[in-house]
C-alpha cells in the first residue's frame, strides 16, 4: 500500500509538472512579440472532422463486410470509426442471402444488425472435399478420397488373386489326381 | 437415408466400389478352393497297443518312404489307363500307373516329415486325393489297396485291404499300417541286437 501511495504521488507530481510547463509555454508565447512578417495572414489548419462509431453485428461469422463498397473486414468486427454522414453497409457470405443497408451516421454513433438468411438455391459447401495438402499433412480427411479406397481395394484384389493362384498351383497341400478305374 | 442422399455421388461411388470388390474377390476365392473337396486317405502307424495285432510300434523317423498302390481286380479286366509319371511338391510326391495297370503314389521322406502328425509312438499321414470319376459302375469291382512303409529300400511295415469303389470327394478312409515282428527294430529305427 505505501508503494501505491508513492506511485500516486509521483504520478500526480509529473502531471502537475506537465501542466506547469504547458502553462509557462503559453505565457511565453503570449509575451513574445510576433516573428512573422507584417503583411502575412496566418491561416489555422482546419480541425479534423469528428468521427462517429459504427458497430456492425452479423448473425454469422466470417461474413465479408463492406462500407461504401470497400471491404472493412469479416464478422465479427470491432466498432468502426467513420465520418458522420450517409454510408452504405453491405454484408455477404457464401451460402447466405446478402444484406445491404444505408444509414445516416451522426456523431453519437450507431449500431447495425444483420441477420443473414440461408440461400436455399446456393447452399454453402458445409462438408468440403479435402485438398491434397490435407492428405500430405496427415489430416483425418484423407480417408474420404476415393483414390485411397481404390488403392486399398486394388491391393485386396491383387492379394486375393495371388493367394488363389498360389493355392491352386500347389503352394499348399494339393490333392493328387486319382484317375478312374476302367472296367 | 433419403433418396436424394443415397444417390449423391459419394455414397453411390462407395457402393459401386464395394460391389466391384466383392465381385472380383469371389472368383479368386472360388479358384483357391480348387473345386471339389479331396478324398482323404489317412495312414496311421500302428502304436503296438492292439493286443491281437503285431504289436510293434512305428516311429516317424524310421520311415523313409511311403507307397500306396491301388490294384484293380485284374480278373475282371479292371485297370487304370496308362499314365506317365507325374511329380508334385518339388518331386517329393510321384504318381504313376504301373505296367500291371495299378495306380501308385510314392511319398518321399521330406513330404512325410512335413505333413505327418507325430504322436511319439505313432504318427498319422493324410494324403489328399482328387477323385476324377465318382460313377458307380457295377463292372468295376472294389480294388485292393496296399500300403507300405519303407526304410532304406526295405519294407518295414505294411497293410492290405479292399476299398469301396468309387471313392467319394469329402470322404476319408483310415488305414492302419502294421509292423511285423521281423522288422520291429527297424520300425523303432534302432539297430537289431
Amino acid at each position: 500500500m505505501p508503494q501505491m501511495l508513492a506511485l500516486a504521488v509521483l504520478f500526480g507530481g509529473l502531471c502537475q509538472g506537465a501542466a506547469l510547463s504547458s502553462a509557462s509555454a503559453q505565457t511565453a508565447a503570449a509575451t513574445e512579440p510576433a516573428q512573422t512578417s507584417p503583411g502575412a495572414v496566418e491561416v489555422a489548419p482546419p480541425p479534423p472532422p469528428p468521427m462517429a462509431s459504427l458497430l456492425i453485428a452479423v448473425n454469422v461469422d466470417e461474413a465479408e463486410v463492406r462500407v461504401d463498397g470497400e471491404v472493412v473486414g469479416q464478422s465479427p468486427l470491432a466498432p468502426l470509426e467513420l465520418p458522420p454522414g450517409r454510408h452504405v453497409v453491405s454484408v455477404t457470405r457464401r451460402g447466405f442471402l446478402p444484406g445491404s443497408r444505408s444509414l445516416g451516421l451522426d456523431a453519437s454513433g450507431a449500431r447495425l444488425d444483420f441477420a443473414l438468411e440461408l440461400d436455399a438455391a446456393h447452399p454453402a459447401q458445409l462438408d468440403p472435399e479435402p485438398e491434397a495438402e490435407d492428405i500430405a499433412s496427415g489430416s483425418p480427411e484423407w480417408y474420404r478420397r476415393w483414390y485411397v479406397w481404390a488403392g486399398v481395394g486394388g491391393a485386396v484384389v491383387v492379394g486375393a488373386v495371388i493367394i488363389g493362384v498360389v493355392a491352386s498351383s500347389g503352394g499348399g497341400t494339393s490333392a493328387y489326381p486319382l484317375p478312374p478305374i476302367q472296367p | 437415408m433419403t433418396r436424394a442422399r443415397l444417390f449423391r455421388p459419394r455414397p453411390l461411388r462407395r457402393a459401386l466400389f464395394t460391389l466391384g470388390l466383392v465381385g472380383l474377390c469371389l472368383p479368386a476365392l472360388s479358384c483357391s478352393s480348387g473345386g471339389a473337396e479331396p478324398f482323404i486317405l489317412r495312414l496311421i502307424a500302428d502304436d503296438g497297443s492292439v493286443p491281437s495285432g503285431p504289436r510293434n510300434a512305428i516311429i516317424l523317423n524310421a520311415v523313409g518312404r511311403v507307397q500306396v498302390v491301388i490294384a484293380p481286380d485284374r480278373s475282371s479286366g479292371n485297370h487304370f489307363d496308362a499314365l506317365a509319371p507325374r511329380l508334385f511338391d518339388g518331386g517329393d510326391v510321384e504318381t504313376r500307373v504301373s505296367a500291371a495297370g495299378e495306380w501308385v503314389i510314392t511319398l518321399e521322406r521330406p513330404y512325410i516329415e512335413a505333413h505327418a502328425f507325430d504322436h511319439g509312438t505313432t504318427f498319422a499321414l493324410e494324403i489328399p486325393l482328387a477323385i476324377q470319376n465318382t460313377t458307380d459302375d457295377p463292372a468295376v469291382h472294389d480294388p485292393l489297396m496296399r500300403v507300405t512303409f519303407q526304410r532304406m529300400g526295405e519294407i518295414i511295415a505294411s497293410t492290405e485291404r479292399n476299398v469301396n469303389w468309387p471313392l467319394l470327394p469329402g470322404d476319408a478312409l483310415d488305414v492302419v499300417v502294421f509292423c511285423p515282428d521281423a522288422t520291429r527294430f527297424q520300425c523303432l529305427n534302432t539297430p537289431p541286437p
